[in-house]
């Protein structure tokens, strides 16, 4: 009897989990941190890729309780947002992106994935993502290396199905295949509306 | 930066009000109240207005307290997409000395965020039915920001600056109306998605000679059931 209790409910909480990955929310917080708080190796990490950088923006992040830190940068037109664990070690660099630029076969899968799933969408912001060792990314940057560099795609839309309307924001590898979904959760505006 | 000009500009609306010669001084606590069921979102507000200060230009400044009145406003608004909602309203207006009043609106509005700001736009009409006097018909169009004032995006437990600027229209008859409202508070966002909001709206009635400035300090709690 109680084995039974126990399977019913390892499968009632897998099948929970099932129905979390499919409706993961996004889970943010973040405030700004001045740049002495941050990880020396992070800030070594940019000096040395950037090299002397004024107006870098520094953000600690908690998402889905993992913490992370962020730089916020622009250069050369380009604005980039690069994550550090907490202990300065790179996790990834993104780039904010448009959609003519990303190559037509990254774009047809896109297309096919967002046209298979909803009556209508609308994309809000694109942000190009670079994974791999500190040493490739840091080559990325400075000569446009891609050698062991991954890029994942960090699209923010809109999406109409039957059932909702609701803003996702969803990672994609470079075949446009989806590799993950979150629901972005809005805090209140009834302060703007009412 | 972003709050320097805010404070200019509100530095400038206050030498406007030295040159008018009628100004008002007032408070408003406010609670306002939203629910969602399903896909309809229903808000309640209730606005109590109260003056404490007149300056009627000849008769000199006064400091008099004076209970206004009372505004009850229900709607119910729908999400066309994440951003766009559109709502019908109604407002029950209690009126101190004069015949309380009924108001019908209509509100469309478009809430976007590029970077780290909260835009609001908003376009509402309204009907305002008196008992003895002909129909008012109201076309305001209003625009906010919301700044954050701790990182980039609003988050529980942190304060932000709402800023807003509203343009009504009105005619009865064939008399029109015109006011700008000015408005900045600070706000807090608590973990249970309720707000705390405390600032001054800067009302001008424009088609009155001389002009009327109206400042009203707001108090405001909105709560998201």
């Amino acid at each position: 009897m109680k084995y039974r209790i126990q399977i019913i409910l390892s499968f009632f909480s897998f099948f929970l989990a099932i129905i979390n990955l499919n409706a993961q929310e996004k889970l943010e917080e973040e405030y700004k941190v001045k740049e002495d708080e941050v990880p020396a190796q992070a800030k070594k990490w940019i000096n040395e890729t950037f090299g002397e950088m004024k107006g870098i923006k520094w953000y600690y992040e908690k998402s889905s309780g993992k913490v992370s830190y962020e730089a916020k940068l622009k250069t050369n037109n380009e604005i980039y947002s690069i994550e550090f664990d907490t202990t300065g070690l790179i996790e990834d660099i993104e780039q904010k992106y448009d959609w003519k630029n990303i190559s037509q076969n990254t774009r047809k899968g896109l297309v096919h994935y967002f046209k298979s799933n909803y009556i209508k969408y609308k994309i809000i912001k694109i942000q190009k993502q670079y994974l791999g060792t500190p040493y490739n990314l840091k080559s990325l940057i400075k000569q446009n290396e891609m050698e062991g560099i991954t890029v994942n795609y960090e699209i923010e839309f809109h999406g109409r199905t039957e059932k909702e309307n609701e803003l996702w924001e969803c990672l994609f590898n470079s075949n446009g295949e989806l590799l993950q979904k979150k629901k972005i959760i809005l805090k209140p505006s009834n302060n703007l509306e009412f | 930066m972003r709050l320097r000009f805010l404070f200019i500009l509100f530095f400038f609306s206050g030498i406007l009000m030295v040159q008018g010669s009628e100004s008002y001084l007032g408070i408003v606590p406010e609670i306002n109240i939203s629910y969602k069921l399903k896909d309809i979102k229903f808000n309640v507000k209730a606005e109590f207005f109260q003056l404490f200060y007149a300056n009627e230009g000849e008769l000199g400044p006064e400091w008099d307290y004076q209970y206004e009145n009372t505004d009850l406003q229900f709607f119910a608004s729908k999400k066309v997409n994440p951003f766009i909602s559109l709502a019908l309203g109604y407002q029950y207006g209690i009126e101190t000395g004069d015949k309380n009043t009924h108001r019908t609106i209509q509100q469309f509005s478009y809430v976007f965020r590029p970077g780290n700001l909260k835009w609001g736009h908003r376009v509402r009409a309204g009907q305002t039915f008196y008992e003895d006097e002909p129909t008012k018909f109201r076309f305001r169009y209003r625009l906010s920001v919301e700044i954050p004032l701790q990182g980039q995006s609003i988050d529980y437990n942190e304060f932000y600056v709402i800023a807003s600027d509203e343009f009504l229209y009105a005619y009865q008859d064939k008399d029109q109306e015109y006011e700008n409202r000015l408005a900045m508070y600070i706000g807090y966002l608590f973990e249970n998605n309720s707000k705390f909001q405390l600032g001054i709206d800067y009302r001008t009635d424009l088609s009155s000679e001389p002009l009327v400035h109206n400042y009203w300090i707001r108090l405001g709690y909105l709560i998201n059931l």
